[in-house]
């Protein structure tokens, strides 16, 4: 466009922008009282570049997957790694992303190496990436397995208000602590301002922040506190948060490593996991 | 040229002299030094001027609401990375329309036919920009556009200055490759300290 700021400056909008002036200041200054207002606006920064990566539209299923059924009564009750036993290994890695969130089943091409495409657009509680390394970022060693699945456009009837949701696997496939998860487990026990529930079961810590971009009103990260998994969204309050964790079919903690009947609704789960080969960082 | 850095340095004073005076004033202040650099960096990135209104509307609601965490020295960035994620939330169709400023969009709205006429006038450059990729379009229009060094483009998209450094300069040669010539044009007036591709300003 050709309009430079002298131009803009000379545009007859006197009223206009004495009327808003007012307008704005006539708000509540919601200042955020919280110091991790400091880090959760580069990390909407990088939510908002993760939209980039593409919306994805999962396909409304008429029914839920069936999990943490008894064994026996399922027959062929398996596990997100395709074990048989009678108690699965703790889910890990982005293999588990179905197991945990079942509406990923058949998505899983969405959830992208976090850390891989672009170094300098990491999730920021993964940390800075440091200049000089290899990818212009982070060295490679040092890298934490970060699988982002962008949700945008979800079409969730129970976040219909909150379009974009970002799931997040931490962690190695191998299934040790890598120095991402440490570091947001770490943001989410300080800063987090409470727990969040599924199925009436304490699942870990919630973080709550004030965005002030978009509505609705708050940033939101939920982690499980003893599994490497995390949805971040935007809702206005903690029980929209919840919702948008039940709409993603969230396993409960207890049923975390209790073997499951594939549901027949979803013919990919959970073995397409395992089809599934890994992203190619680009 | 009076760059970012620069034109923060003056407003900064008026900032400090202000923020003796309560938050209200502190961002009346503000409002006043940057309301029309972040207009045109929002009418530059905006088919509809009226659109444009909205994201200045939100970029300062934003700044009142946190104006406590808007830097002094490097306000202009730090609005521009408001502006920056506004605008993409528009265009996700994630913004909703701002309950403000709708005299300020009334009034931008009616300048449709200007706008026609400037959109008509789009340069060379503009359009060997949109050529490159998004990210090197982005950073070279904060460079070209706005003024910005390299190391306020980094604070604007949040990465480092180390990392937006090559990129700017391959954009530059992209640029280059795709013109024959240099760019030339800005959102400020370069007329008083015109910039060419290939400088590389201090960070």
């Amino acid at each position: 466009m050709s309009y430079d700021d002298d131009r803009a400056a000379r545009l007859p909008l006197a009223e206009g922008r004495a009327e808003l002036l007012e307008e704005i200041m006539a708000q509540p200054q919601t200042e955020s009282r919280r110091a991790h207002a400091r880090w959760i606006a580069p990390l909407a920064a990088a939510a908002a570049v993760a939209a980039v990566v593409g919306g994805i539209a999962l396909v409304s299923r008429g029914g839920s997957p069936t999990r943490g059924s008894d064994p026996a009564a399922g027959g062929g009750a398996v596990c997100w790694d395709g074990s048989t036993g009678a108690t699965c290994p703790a889910p890990t890695g982005r293999a588990a992303l179905p197991w945990v969130f079942p509406r990923l089943a058949g998505h899983l091409d969405r959830c992208v190496d976090a850390l891989a495409a672009e170094s300098d657009d990491p999730p920021m509680p993964f940390g800075t990436p440091a200049p000089g390394g290899p990818s212009g970022g982070v060295p490679t060693a040092d890298r934490p397995a970060a699988y982002r699945c962008d949700l945008g456009m979800l079409g969730l009837d129970a976040s219909a208000a909150a379009p974009r949701v970002w799931v997040y696997a931490l962690g190695s496939d191998g299934g040790s602590a890598t120095p991402g998860e440490s570091h947001l487990s770490a943001l989410v026990q300080r800063f987090g301002t409470g727990t969040f529930s599924i199925g009436g079961e304490t699942a870990g810590p919630l973080v709550m922040d004030e965005v002030g971009l978009i509505h609705p009103s708050h940033l939101f990260i939920a982690k499980y506190a003893d599994y490497p998994f995390a949805v971040m969204g935007y809702a206005d309050d903690k029980a929209e948060a919840e919702q948008i964790i039940a709409a993603l079919g969230a396993r409960k903690p207890s049923e975390m490593t209790a073997p499951g009947v594939p549901d027949p609704s979803l013919p990919d789960f959970p073995s397409q996991a395992l089809r599934s080969p890994e992203p190619t960082p680009s | 040229m009076r760059v970012g850095r620069d034109i923060d340095q003056d407003v900064g004073r008026g900032i400090d002299e202000a923020v003796d005076a309560g938050p209200d004033a502190r961002f009346r202040q503000l409002y006043a030094d940057h309301f029309d650099a972040v207009l045109g960096f929002a009418l530059r990135r905006t088919e509809r001027p009226e659109d444009a209104a909205d994201v200045v509307a939100e970029t300062f609601l934003v700044a009142w609401r946190r104006l406590g965490h808007v830097p002094a020295d490097g306000t202009r960035p730090w609005l521009y990375g408001v502006a920056r994620r506004v605008l993409a939330n528009h265009r996700r169709g994630d913004g909703r329309r701002a309950a403000l400023g709708r005299r300020l969009r009334d009034q931008l709205a009616g300048l449709s036919p200007d706008v026609a006429e400037s959109v008509a006038r789009r340069t060379d450059v503009e359009v060997a920009m949109s050529r490159l990729s998004g990210r090197d379009e982005e950073v070279l229009q904060l460079h070209l556009w706005e003024g910005l060094e390299p190391r306020e483009i980094a604070d604007v998209l949040g990465i480092s200055a180390a990392i937006v450094r090559p990129r700017l300069s391959r954009a530059k040669a992209r640029l280059r490759d795709l013109l024959g010539n240099d760019p030339g044009t800005a959102g400020h007036d370069y007329s008083r300290n015109p910039r060419t591709i290939g400088e590389e300003g201090p960070s």
